[in-house]
């Protein structure tokens, strides 16, 4: 009888806690469609995990399993890069090689919070894990935190893939409060040049040599993700590139998801660090979008032709949320003005340029 | 070394390191426009 009802007498008010959590995480997803591919899975994992005495984890749970085989190793973030490698299109990049600058520029969270974190009293490897957050790329946020302080990819996992999801409502206001409404009107020009398919499928190997050569311990992330555009763009693998479009994402995602879920238990989430965690991922996308904006309104004072400097906030990765956001803004204030391929072309550079932030920290830090 | 300034101290080195690099891809990728232009252009 003792065996029927330990579940009930070992449950905590921690585990009833992270039961809310988790309900929040999955009302977030279902009926605010807020990242719900990664934040469901991620809602259900952590009920699976704070149920007393699961068989979902421990020694022979198959999420602890998950765990050990895929973020351990570094397989799921790897696997998901391919993935996205596939879903890419650089076209916007390459028409406007401009655009590569704002993704270097809105990498700057990342450092900002990672001295923020540092002045809160952790050490650096977390500090630098917490910083990531500000790559805006759940992918490499795992990846670096798995790499430094696995005790805190919950909360990182959560506040990476959440605030992606609200960018369309952190975003706005800062852009608003450093740009005039003349700037937001300044009109670009976007010229439709035809990309050849040999210069798309160049890209790829290109950039992975000269990331690989410049920094080697990037070259599991650029690669991955390089090796995923070039099954893309080669145009004789279309089943490999329609496999790790569809099948590969949706798969890895959903192990992703629930694996990290589960490493949200009670004692391990709730923390003082977690709400400390959270609240410096906001302050790295605020601080990803301050820079990239203020970078474009310096860029203005150099070169002739004036860049609307909203673009700028496009440097983040989080593609193509940031980009559509900065369109709509556009348009709202000038219902001619499309900035939408600018945008898209910023926003992919913020892509190369956060796995890129990542590979220096792993280098730097690591 | 404390850990805020190890902390500023890869801050100076990582910002310049990554406007370089995205300023290498960049002309790269004006290198593999010239050498495999697209076939029509238009504004």
């Amino acid at each position: 009888m003792d065996n029927l009802l330990v579940g009930l007498t070992n449950l905590t008010p921690g585990n009833v806690v992270m039961f809310a959590v988790a309900a929040l995480l999955i009302y977030l997803a279902i009926k605010r469609d807020y990242e719900p591919m990664l934040l469901l899975p991620i809602g259900f994992g952590a009920i699976l995990a704070n149920i007393p005495n699961s068989s979902a984890v421990g020694e022979h749970g198959f999420l602890s399993t998950l765990y050990e085989a895929g973020i351990i190793t570094e397989l799921f973030p790897i696997l998901i890069f391919i993935a996205i490698g596939a879903m890419m299109d650089f076209s916007p990049l390459l028409k406007m090689p401009i655009m590569l600058v704002f993704g270097a520029a809105a990498q700057f969270g990342i450092f900002f919070t990672m001295m923020l974190a540092a002045l809160a009293g952790f050490d650096l490897k977390e500090a630098a894990a917490i910083g990531i957050i500000g790559a805006a790329d759940g992918p490499t946020a795992i990846f670096v935190a798995t790499r430094f302080a696995q005790h805190f990819l919950g909360p990182i996992s959560v506040a990476a893939y959440s605030y992606m999801a609200l960018v369309p409502i952190i975003q706005p206001p800062v852009i608003r409060l450093l740009t005039t409404s003349a700037e937001r009107r300044i009109r670009m020009e976007y010229r439709s040049i035809s990309v050849s398919k040999t210069a798309r499928i160049f890209f790829p190997i290109a950039i992975t040599l000269l990331a690989g050569i410049l920094a080697p311990i990037s070259v599991a992330l650029v690669g991955s993700l390089m090796f995923g555009n070039l099954i893309r763009e080669s145009g004789v693998v279309e089943r490999l590139s329609q496999a790790a479009q569809n099948e590969l994402a949706n798969l890895v995602t959903l192990l992703l998801g629930i694996t990290i879920g589960s490493t949200m238990t009670a004692d391990q989430f709730l923390a003082p660090a977690t709400l400390l965690i959270i609240g410096m991922g906001l302050v790295a996308f605020v601080a990803d979008t301050a820079a990239g904006v203020l970078f474009a309104k310096a860029l203005n004072y150099l070169i002739p032709q004036k860049i609307n400097p909203m673009i700028g906030a496009c440097g983040i990765s989080a593609f193509p949320m940031s980009a559509r956001v900065v369109h709509r803004m556009g348009l709202k204030e000038d219902p001619q003005n499309f900035l939408l391929m600018n945008a898209a072309g910023a926003n992919v550079a913020g892509q190369l340029a956060s796995i890129m932030a990542g590979g220096l920290i792993l280098a730097l830090v690591g | 070394m404390d850990v805020f300034s190890e902390a500023v101290r890869i801050t100076m080195i990582s910002m310049p390191v990554i406007l370089g690099f995205m300023g290498l891809v960049g002309i790269m990728l004006k290198l593999l426009m010239k050498a495999f232009p697209g076939s029509s252009e238009h504004k």
